[in-house]
């Protein structure tokens, strides 16, 4: 692959940002909510960057499928983390206590505005909102999507890296003590 | 790949077009993946053991730095051969995917929590039913503790203040929802 190709890949995620940035600032976009319109900008650069490089590159790379795979891995990678700092900076809690203390609010104000049900709430009617839930007469339903899959598979995770968080205290092995 | 023709006298046009032309071979770039797994099997091994730190600068170290350190002695030595730069490349940025995730694993995002009650309910639950199954009580509390075990946040004065690191983080995501235009995210 050529170095342009290579400065092409590695800054997608720069390249993410600007459209980001130029679409959030469109208004034609405004009713759009931040998250799903990020995923589709994602997509929309990592076809852009597979067809910039297929043209610079020329058929040795559009007819081969070696650099077309690991064109298409880096970009939905570059892609992807730029996803996951996205929603970093838009529903962190850390992030968002750091930036309250940046903007000279206290943490006992912030906590005092920032209540755990108010957050709770908050992200339910996100999911709502991107319709990854249903909500019929005040009863959730789940609904089959990318998120409740990539949810599941965080949730494996978290079961492999901290097991003692899912020690069942009503499940003491009766021999002790 | 194609390759370039050596001709005698020409080391430099050869030497140029190594720099100008392939920076990346891809032969062995698949590999990434599989060395990738093995630190990461090695990440899982020492979290479930609890012999190291759980922190995020522990998992910068197993992930990116010890393997970026192996790869360029393997490169220094000739051991290997520069294909394999293509694996290092997908390798790194298949980690830096996995720590940009981890938070919403180590701090138990809310988010994910719903979705998760959710999935465990097809027959549809209430509101306030699912929210008992969530820690409402650790919510905050618990992600300030770590932003001071981070050494992001000091206490000061009965609060608290931003250490240099908290500043500069909190400054840079600032600056990156300023870029594209947005205001303060929901939390």
């Amino acid at each position: 692959m050529s170095v342009i190709g290579v400065v092409l890949l590695l800054l997608a995620p720069l390249w993410i940002a600007i459209g980001h940035s130029v679409v959030l600032r469109s208004r034609k976009f405004g009713s759009v909510p931040a998250v799903p319109l990020t995923t589709m900008i994602c997509t929309a650069t990592v076809i852009f960057l597979w067809l910039t490089l297929a043209i610079t590159e020329g058929p040795r790379y559009y007819r081969n499928a070696t650099p077309t795979l690991f064109t298409l891995c880096l970009a939905i990678l570059g892609a992807h983390f730029y996803f996951h700092v996205f929603n970093m900076s838009e529903s962190s809690r850390r992030i968002r206590l750091l930036r309250r203390l940046l903007n000279k609010q206290s943490m006992r104000e912030t906590t005092k505005e920032y209540t755990p049900a108010g957050m709770y709430q908050a992200r339910l009617e996100r999911l709502v909102s991107w319709k990854q839930v249903t909500l019929r007469a005040g009863t959730l339903y789940p609904k089959a999507s990318i998120l409740s899959l990539a949810a599941h598979i965080l949730h494996i995770l978290d079961r492999l890296m901290f097991p003692e968080r899912f020690i069942d205290p009503l499940h003491e092995d009766p021999e002790v003590g | 790949m194609a390759r370039c023709s050596v001709e005698n006298g020409f080391e430099l046009r050869y030497a140029t077009w190594i720099v100008a032309s392939t920076v990346v071979s891809l032969e062995e770039w698949w590999r990434g993946f599989f060395y990738f797994l093995c630190f990461f099997a090695m990440h899982v091994f020492l979290w479930r053991n609890g012999t190291v730190r759980k922190s995020f600068g522990t998992l910068l170290v197993i992930l990116i730095i010890v393997p970026s350190l192996i790869y360029a002695a393997f490169f220094t030595l000739e051991l290997v051969a520069r294909d394999w730069l293509s694996a290092w490349l997908l390798h790194v940025v298949l980690a830096a995917n996995y720590i940009a995730a981890y938070p919403a694993i180590a701090a138990q995002s809310p988010t994910i929590q719903i979705l998760n009650v959710l999935r465990k309910h097809p027959e549809g639950i209430a509101w306030p039913v699912l929210l008992q199954s969530c820690p409402l009580e650790t919510a905050v509390g618990d992600r300030i503790d770590e932003l001071v075990i981070a050494r992001l946040i000091v206490p000061a004065d009965g609060d608290y203040t931003l250490t240099r690191r908290g500043y500069v983080l909190a400054r840079g995501f600032q600056l990156f929802r300023t870029f594209l235009g947005l205001p303060e995210g929901d939390g």
